[in-house]
Order: structure tokens, then C-alpha cells, then sequence
């Protein structure tokens, strides 16, 4: 075999490995996905009082992060590919780390620092919108 | 063949059902389908091959009253794609050293 048809098995090969992890979306999941996110990070930033109310807040931010997550799962599972292995499983470890690590953020979140959760989902909201409009459908 | 290479995998189309169910646990039959753009009977055949060599695991089960069939890669499927990748890299690897 030579380098050329070695680079084009390669690319199969990766192609086909995304093509399993990615699915191909409907047009309102990018946006719902990035609106979900984006809300879900500016309510865990929030920080009302009194304490069980942050929590409450923290909790329903939390929430509506998964549910974006799962939109996409369900899309997936619907289109019958189930599970995650391999690379698929390494970036779902890594995106619940940084995810646990927000959420202990948000905890110490003050009033003050409310407008910083806000930027900050609506930058990641609008990431995840044009980033997930790659896998919708044309 | 070139050393390393597994000759299970040596065809595009068998490479590709094993690429795109190592990041599933399990996929319907249909969608491997619709990805590899093959005919039924072509994809049962590769299928059938694959799972002599104990690389893709089937099952088959109803989804209400619809027949279904689920592939999965089996863990020796898993090392020897990797294994096959590893060495279709080292080609490439070779070669752009020697350049």
C-alpha cells in the first residue's frame, strides 16, 4: 500500500468515526442547543438570594445544560446510533469535568459577578449554536 | 500486504462500518447503511464477513412489531482497527520522513 492510499483510508476512517459521533441535526437544534446553554450558564451565574434560591438557580442551569446535551443524544439515538466509545467517551469525560468545575464556580458567584455568567453564556451559547449548524442539515 | 495492516480491514467498506461503529456502542443496520451508501444485501455480506473474524457482534430484536438488526464492534474489532490505523499512519509517516 502506498502513502496516498494510506492517507485516503485514514480519512475514511475518520470520516466514518465522525459521521457516528456527530449526527446529522434538524435546522432548530443549533439554535435551541445554544440558547438552552446559554441560559443554563446565566441562571447558574445568577446568584439571588436568599442561599436555597442560589441553589435552586445553580440546580435549573445545570439542568438546562443536560437537556441540550440530550437534545442531541436523542437526535442521535433516533437516527439509530446508541452509546459513546472510544474518542466519543474521552470528550464526554472532559466535557462533565469542566462542567463540574462551572457549576462549583457558580456556587461562589456573587451579584456582583452575575454580568460575567451572562457574557460568558452568551459567548459559549453562540459557539455552540454556529459549531452544532455544521451538522445541520443543508 | 504491508506489515501491520489487518487484512480484515483491507477493503474501504469494511474499514468504514468499523470506523463508524467505534464510537457507538451500538448502531441499526439502517444507519450503517445509509452512511456507507450500500445496497442491503452488500452490507449484509460485508457484515457477515466481519463477524466471522469475531470483529462485529449482531443483534437481532423488534422495535414494536418491526424487525431490527444492531451491529457492534466487538472489543477484538476495537484493537484491530487500532492496530490497522496505527500502521496505515506509519505509512504515511514514512514517507513524509523521507521527503
Amino acid at each position: 500500500m502506498d502513502a496516498e492510499e494510506a492517507r485516503r483510508n485514514l480519512d475514511e476512517a475518520r470520516q466514518s468515526l465522525n459521521a457516528s459521533l456527530h449526527p446529522r441535526l434538524p435546522n432548530w437544534a443549533p439554535p435551541t442547543c445554544g440558547v438552552l446553554l446559554a441560559l443554563g450558564i446565566a441562571l447558574a451565574g445568577y446568584s439571588p438570594s436568599p442561599g436555597w434560591l442560589k441553589l435552586v438557580a445553580v440546580a435549573a442551569g445545570a439542568l438546562l445544560a443536560v437537556t441540550a446535551a440530550q437534545v442531541v443524544l436523542r437526535i442521535r439515538a433516533r437516527q439509530g446510533v446508541t452509546g459513546l466509545r472510544g474518542t466519543g467517551r474521552q470528550k464526554r469525560t472532559a466535557v462533565i469535568a469542566s462542567a463540574a468545575a462551572f457549576l462549583v464556580c457558580a456556587l461562589a458567584a456573587t451579584p456582583n459577578t452575575r454580568w460575567i455568567y451572562a457574557g460568558l453564556g452568551l459567548v459559549v451559547g453562540v459557539y455552540t449554536w454556529f459549531a452544532l449548524r455544521k451538522q445541520a442539515r443543508p | 500486504m504491508t506489515a501491520g495492516l489487518d487484512d480484515a480491514l483491507q477493503t474501504t467498506n469494511r474499514l468504514r462500518i468499523v470506523a463508524f461503529l467505534s464510537s457507538c456502542e451500538e448502531a441499526e443496520f439502517k444507519a450503517v447503511q445509509e452512511h456507507c451508501g450500500l445496497s442491503q444485501s452488500n452490507l449484509s455480506k460485508t457484515v457477515s464477513s466481519l463477524e466471522s473474524v469475531g470483529y462485529v457482534a449482531v443483534r437481532k430484536g423488534h422495535v414494536g412489531k418491526r424487525p431490527r438488526t444492531w451491529l457492534a464492534l466487538t472489543d477484538e474489532g476495537r484493537k484491530g482497527l487500532a492496530g490497522h490505523l496505527a500502521a496505515l499512519q506509519e505509512i504515511v509517516d514514512t514517507v513524509a520522513r523521507r521527503a
